[in-house]
């Protein structure tokens, strides 16, 4: 996409309304309004349509086209596809060539879209509060730090990054400036991960799991499967090993110890809850399990003897189980560890990768720019501040003064600097405590590039020109070297020339114009991943760090608790917080929605005599010996502070300890509606150190809180089939389990007394693989995207009123004793004998010749009969006019191909009827037949596993046809004879055998 | 069902008692039951300010419900019916008692109905107009509430027959028309006396236009005799059909708890009995304020009270069916929804409000003391209407809210609006009650001047 077809930012206001009214339009318009003055009760809502004076080449209004760019996550890149309606950039798929990406997307990326067009976000250049142009900005940063200083005084603070145009830009800034200082300070900076690979391996490496190797997968505390940069990656890897098609296909055992329930937690074959402290514990005691067990790992005698001494560990039949299971696959297991567990904890994860001689870790550099180096260390600005050796601090994106722990005071620090700048998307608490603000590109209207955590370069390019007249980091890194006219896509260019130039692909201007196009086009550049590094292990360092961590542990004292504060799986440190989309997306575990809350287990609540809903203090105070320990020097005034926040009893949870997700309680710079929930920053402290101890208080107070589903069981009722490997693989299985085996019977079944118009050629279905479901909602957030799904904030939720086509039905089993957690997609099931059908008095729901149980929304009255009479409850009622006040810009992120709902209409899930129609017209047009393949649901589409496929029944190389005659396959609530066109895969898991023989570890 | 409970409920009358008493002339008769129409009654103006002061909570109710969305209701996922519905398949319910006494009764020639069936039959037209507003309301577009309706449109759209609200639509606004005509032809020869009596020109005139041209001659008195006859054979099906067809709504569904086949004769039998519960009310109210207790006598209350009876233990049957075939359900949504949610559950006070209201205190009535007892009476006719409207607020809302996937389950909370307007109704319908009690002659006065001339007769050849 070239400048001149981007959509003029002139079009909008300031208020994000259009307008560019011509002295004609106007005219015409006041004429109408007149002549249907009489009629106003019959008004229709008008449109202002803005048509092309010249029409770019290549946009052909109606059609969407897809440009390549690459989203940041944590530093690393996520390769997407992103829809564009006549310049607009309405939807962001996958980008199938992108490693970490492979076509699906993530949670951020589904929902960034809606942040671009968000409304509250910062314009132009402000100081304290005044509007100044961009030149102003980079004189004031010249004069504090003139280049006769050599930066003296300079503090440049980003985001870690794998960004080569941000190293470069960088370089040019040390170059210039050689005193000033650099600093990557992120809420989320792996260090423990990092000092773990330095000491192991004398080197910061990057351990990279390929789930797809590995028949044995461990993992200590690391959420693998959501809220991580290679999320999508690990989660795609780890179901191609698990997927199950012939009854003799193995799968892969998935062994979890974390002390939340998380998703991976849910979708795990074994599962154990182990306080943050119990868990380097745990990994000493594998090692020394494995050590006892043998090993193909080079480790010398009198160190493997020293493992070999250690027993016990916190759960001592699991860690067990798990090293004989590990053993009995060695060379395709794997251990990795969460970036939440101590250093010790990497470590010994390491160390049994080695013993195992593990195929499924390998070892990469790390993308990001200086990883582990001190530039990463919080604690040097805050030293550097409090010296007064700070002239001018220029923070560039990431809110640190909301996201980093309060004992950096970070809101204090800053203010303490004579000139402080920010360069963020909104106008947010770091903005409010510096003098200047200037508003960040959204990664949608930037240039720029990233590396995938595989080291793989994408490349950046902008979908619209920035509205706000927002800036990128390289802009500004320029600007603090009196260079306004950095610009981006020239550096971009630039250095993509000379890498070409470098690989030997020189050529004329025009084929490096091609060049350049194709890789914009393809969005990742081929041979840039990292090559895999030879690591050597310093066992010495091991086996010290695991004895030490093997000598018993002292008795946890009463009333005291460990606290885990966790990044959030849809705000992220809360620099999501202002999108609808993800505060009214239901926590994949505890369905919460608007807000957080401290996790406790059942029985820790019972302890406290505190149930869902009730406020309890957080503090050190309460917890006696060593409470303040971590604090450190410094720490401000808040982290002495109790922290107020309603409890949500989570099962699953690890006893005797609570877990806060960090994002929520933002103050500045986003809407009224998205201040929900309680920061827990002040619980956390910068210090890395043994997890500090909390006193829970019950104060008596109740909240509300906006949950879709309180963690309920099925109540034995066959909603979701879930079995075990060796059941599955067992004959009688499926005899007893499946009993409409057989194909004359399922004829049979499908017989029916009653008229059923005959089908069309093609039939739709989908099929939904609850073994490969993780629960991790992103096609609840594609749907939402895709189909104009209205967000009803946190009372319409709490009045039970969510608007979500596509929920996932979250069940937990044996909550009180060892909880299963079972998920389910759930949609329209477009049954071929619909239940809502029968009951609508106007015809307003019926059935299309393909198979598809429509909404007429026009027609639709709003008796809610449907909703009534579907057994699924998937019907969503506009109880208001949603979308009434839905501001000009924010409506731009409509998706054109759908119907935006009006008030008193019933809506659901359509299959996505405007791709199936958009599919036909296209192959129409091409005088051909629709391929298999071509309809992609938004919801397939995002799945990072494939869970979900869509397809025609009479299409044989459909793989829904197939789908539906496995023998796991399943309808819900067939017994009611809707005979959905949604089917199931009954859920599998791969259990132990040594663990089912014990009766299960408790 | 009801017919049986009709005949059976005849022998319980005693038919020694006179059901006018004081031996009034038939002057006298007229002169005192048409007098509400020339003098305003005791306490008429603060009682219908009030009324009308509360049946301004339904308007607004209705008006702030149709200008801002539905969504002012407590209504959710998975509970999308709730009081607008319950409130709708109430008031159905106590339309049926007023035709089945005018029309039922009529047939099967039950003299004593002669005094009470006009105010009845008001009471139906009103509780009719309460009940109609409702499926209107509750719609999420009100204003296209006639696509309902199988009317010629231009684009050849039809309502979708095999769902039970067009029957609905049918069934309510046939059952409107003929209770609204029934009423009216009934009138017919009072409205004459009316115009006859009347002191002012303008009541003349509009009295006169009302009483189309009645001279009161035999032939008159033929037609209207063979026109009544029929109308009240029309209507008499209609006290079965339409709740039948009403408690389709839920009967055709799927949802546990409401797909049941013992629902049409269970809502008929529910409809009556609550409907004899109003109607207990009404008459025990105005009695003593409209000085009426001459023609409507113990002996009314009495056969009122002994078919309270009679229909709760037909609803009881149907509670005792339904629970007693649960167990046996091979369904665990229904058993859950029977045997958990509703005894059990978030509305279990619904449950046992129900129980107490409609199964056990209704047992007081076998005593006759308590039958006609007023105060009594009127304490478990009030019950009643509190147990019905309960019952139906327990089937409707406890099923949806507990219904397949434990996923979608749920919990009702009235709004503000929601309560507002259901007590709105009670307003509106005292209103009107009173408006007609002042302006039409309550009680078929021809109706009992000729009851009093046959106890008259009676009393002399007993002589």
């Amino acid at each position: 996409m070239t400048d001149e077809d981007r959509p003029h930012q002139d079009v909008l206001d300031e208020r994000g309304e259009i307008a560019a009214w011509s002295r004609r339009a106007f005219l015409r318009v006041m004429g109408a309004s007149v002549a249907l003055g009489g009629l106003a009760a019959c008004e229709r809502p008008k449109d202002k349509i803005v048509p092309y004076v010249r029409q770019p080449e290549d946009v052909i209004p109606g059609n969407a086209s897809y440009y390549a760019t690459a989203r940041e996550h944590a530093g690393l890149g996520f390769g997407l596809l992103v829809e564009s309606h006549e310049g607009r950039p309405t939807k962001v798929e996958g980008n199938p060539r992108h490693p970490a990406s492979r076509g699906a997307t993530d949670l951020h990326s589904q929902a960034s879209v809606l942040s671009l067009y968000d409304p509250d976000r910062a314009r132009a250049v402000t100081e304290r509060g005044a509007p100044r142009p961009f030149r102003a900005f980079s004189e004031a940063l010249v004069r504090a730090c003139p280049p006769a200083h050599h930066g003296e005084g300079l503090f440049v603070v980003l985001e870690p990054t794998s960004s080569p145009l941000v190293e470069a830009a960088i370089g040019r800034l040390r170059a210039a400036l050689p005193a000033a200082t650099v600093a990557y300070v992120s809420s989320q900076a792996p260090h423990a991960r990092w000092a773990a690979a330095r000491a192991a391996f004398g080197r910061v490496v990057e351990p990279q799991l390929d789930a797809s190797k590995a028949e044995v997968v461990a993992s200590f505390g690391a959420d693998l499967l959501a809220a991580r940069a290679d999320t999508v990656h690990v989660a795609r890897a780890l179901m191609e090993r698990r997927r199950v098609r012939a009854r003799t296909d193995t799968m892969s055992r998935l062994w979890v110890a974390e002390t939340a329930m998380t998703v991976t937690g849910a979708t795990c074959d074994e599962r154990a809850a182990l306080r943050p402290s119990e868990m380097v514990p745990a990994l000493a005691a594998l090692l020394g399990e494995l050590a006892r067990g043998g090993g193909a790992a080079a480790i010398p005698d009198a160190l493997r003897a020293r493992l070999a001494a250690i027993h016990g560990g916190p759960r001592g039949a699991w860690t067990a189980a798990l090293a004989r299971d590990l053993a009995a696959h060695c060379g395709a297991g794997a251990v990795v560890c969460g970036d939440d567990v101590p250093l010790a904890g990497h470590l010994l994860a390491h160390a049994a990768n080695a013993l195992l001689g593990s195929t499924g870790v390998s070892y990469t550099r790390s993308p990001i720019l200086e990883a582990g180096e001190p530039s990463h260390d919080p604690q040097r600005l805050a030293e550097a501040i409090d010296r007064k050796a700070v002239a001018a601090l220029v923070i560039l994106g990431g809110n640190p003064v909301y996201a980093m722990p309060g004992d950096l005071a970070m809101a204090r620090r800053v203010r303490e600097v004579p000139l402080s700048a920010y360069l963020g998307e909104y106008a947010d608490e770091t903005a409010r405590a510096c003098t200047w603000h200037v508003a960040e590109q959204h990664w949608l209207e930037s240039w720029g590039d990233v590396r995938a955590f595989d080291g793989s370069l994408s490349l950046v390019q902008p979908l619209v020109a920035p509205m706000h007249g927002g800036k990128s980091r390289v802009e500004v890194l320029g600007a603090l070297l009196g260079d306004l006219a950095a610009d981006p896509h020239a550096l971009l260019r630039a250095a993509h020339r000379e890498r070409a130039g470098a690989a030997g692909a020189v050529g004329a201007a025009a084929a490096d114009d091609d060049a350049w196009e194709q890789a914009l086009a393809r969005g990742v550049l081929d041979p840039t991943s990292f090559a895999a590094e030879h690591v050597t292990l310093d066992w010495a360092r091991v086996v010290a760090e695991a004895e030490k961590a093997a000598a018993p542990a002292p008795a946890r004292a009463a009333g005291a608790y460990e606290l885990a504060v966790v990044l959030d799986g849809k705000l992220d440190d809360g620099r999501h917080a202002n999108n609808a989309w993800l505060q009214e997306l239901p926590d994949p575990i505890t369905k919460q929605t608007w807000g957080n809350a401290l996790l406790v287990s059942p029985r820790t609540a019972k302890e406290l005599g505190v149930a869902t809903g009730d406020v309890v203090a957080v503090d050190r105070a309460g917890a006696g010996a060593g409470a303040d320990a971590a604090s450190g020097a410094g720490a401000g005034a808040g982290a002495a502070a109790a922290v107020l926040v309603p409890v949500l009893v989570a099962p699953g949870h690890a006893d005797g300890a609570a877990t806060i997700a960090l994002g929520y309680g933002r103050t500045d710079g986003l809407g009224e509606a998205a201040r929900v929930g309680v920061s827990a920053q002040s619980l956390r402290s910068s210090v890395a150190g043994p997890p500090s101890s909390f006193g829970l208080r019950r104060t008596g107070t109740r909240e509300s809180l906006a949950i879709t589903m309180a963690p309920r069981s099925s109540e034995d009722r066959e909603i979701i089939k879930s079995l075990t490997l060796a059941e599955h693989q067992a004959p009688v299985s499926d005899a007893r389990r499946h009993d409409d085996d057989d194909d004359e019977k399922k004829q049979k079944s499908r017989r029916s007394l009653y008229f059923l118009a005959p089908g069309g050629a093609r039939q739709w279905a989908m099929s939904i693989d609850l073994t490969a479901c993780t629960g991790c909602s992103v096609c609840v957030v594609a749907c939402q995207a895709e189909n104009n799904v209205p967000v009803v904030g946190k009372e319409g939720v709490l009045a039970g009123r969510e608007m979500h086509w596509l929920r996932i039905d979250r069940y937990v089993e044996d909550a009180e004793g060892k909880p299963r957690v079972e998920m389910m997609p759930m949609l329209c099931q477009h049954c071929e004998t619909a239940p809502c059908e029968y009951v609508c008095p106007t015809g307003a729901t019926s059935h299309s010749a393909d198979g598809l149980n429509q909404m007429v929304y026009p027609r639709c009255v709003g008796t809610r009969f449907c909703s009534n009479n579907c057994p699924y409850k998937v019907r969503r009622f506009n109880w208001f006019d949603y979308n009434r006040d839905t501001p000009a810009l924010r409506a731009l992120a409509h998706n054109p191909d759908v119907t935006v709902r009006a008030r008193g209409v019933m809506e659901k899930c359509s299959y996505c009827v405007q791709r199936i129609r958009e599919a036909e017209r296209q192959a129409r047009v091409e005088h051909r037949p629709l391929a298999t393949g071509d309809v992609v649901t938004a919801c397939q589409q995002a799945c990072p596993t494939q869970a979900i496929q869509f397809g025609s029944l009479n299409d044989d190389a459909s793989p829904v046809a197939r789908l539906r005659d496995d023998v796991r396959a399943y309808s819900a609530l067939g017994e009611l004879g809707t005979k959905p066109r949604t089917t199931y895969l009954a859920r599998l898991r791969n259990t132990s055998p040594d663990l089912d023989r014990e009766g299960g570890d408790k | 069902v009801s017919a049986q409970g009709a005949s059976r409920a005849a022998p319980a009358l005693a038919p020694e008692s006179p059901l006018v008493l004081g031996h009034p002339s038939p002057r006298a008769l007229a002169e005192q039951l048409l007098r509400t129409t020339w003098t305003t009654p005791r306490f008429f103006w603060p009682l219908i300010a009030l009324s009308g002061s509360v049946s301004l909570l339904l308007i607004l109710g209705a008006a702030y419900t149709i200008t801002t969305g539905i969504g002012e209701w407590g209504n959710n996922m998975p509970v999308a019916w709730a009081f607008g519905i319950t409130n709708f398949v109430f008031w159905i319910g106590i339309g049926h008692a007023g035709t089945f006494i005018s029309a039922f009764l009529l047939l099967l020639k039950q003299g004593w109905r002669s005094s009470i069936n006009r105010v009845v039959e008001a009471m139906t037209l009103f509780a009719l107009i309460n009940a109609g507003m409702f499926p209107v309301l509750h719609l999420g577009r009100p204003w296209f509430a006639y696509w309902l309706a199988p009317y010629p449109a231009t684009m050849r759209v039809w309502p979708q027959f095999r769902s039970a609200l067009p029957w609905d639509l049918v069934a309510v606004s046939t059952y409107f028309t003929i209770s609204a005509v029934f009423l009216y032809v009934g009138m017919i020869p009072d409205l004459a006396k009316l115009r006859d009596h009347a002191s002012s020109k303008w009541a003349r005139r509009i009295y006169g236009i009302m009483a189309v041209g009645w001279r009161g001659n035999a032939s008159q008195w033929s037609y209207l005799r063979i026109a009544y006859g029929l109308l009240a054979g029309l209507a008499t099906p209609l006290v079965i059909s339409v709740h039948s067809i009403v408690s389709m709504d839920f009967a055709i569904a799927l949802l546990p708890g409401w797909h049941s086949t013992v629902f049409p004769p269970y809502f008929v039998a529910g409809a009556l009995f609550s409907g004899f519960g109003m109607v207990a009310t009404i008459l025990i109210l105005i009695r003593p304020w409209l000085g009426v207790g001459n023609v409507i006598t113990t002996r009314h209350l009495n056969a009122v009270a002994t078919m309270m009876l009679i229909t709760a233990w037909m609803v009881s049957y149907g509670y005792f069916v339904e629970y007693v075939l649960a167990p046996s359900s091979t369904d665990p949504t229904e058993r859950f929804v029977l045997l958990q949610a509703r005894p059990f559950g978030q509305h279990a006070v619904a449950f046992w409000l129900v129980l107490a209201c409609n199964f056990v205190i209704p047992q007081a009535l076998w005593s006759k003391r308590v039958r006609i007892s007023p105060l009594w009476l009127f304490v478990i006719s009030i019950t009643t209407n509190v147990g019905m409207w309960t019952e139906r607020f327990m089937l409707i809302v406890t099923s949806l809210e507990r219904d397949f996937l434990p996923s979608s389950w749920g919990r009702f909370v009235p709004s503000v609006v929601d309560i507002a307007m259901l007590v709105g109704t009670f307003g509106l319908f005292a209103t009107l009650m009173m408006a007609f009690i002042r302006l039409f002659p309550f009680i078929p006065v021809h109706e009992v001047q000729k009851l009093a001339e046959r106890e008259a007769r009676t009393r002399r050849a007993a002589a």
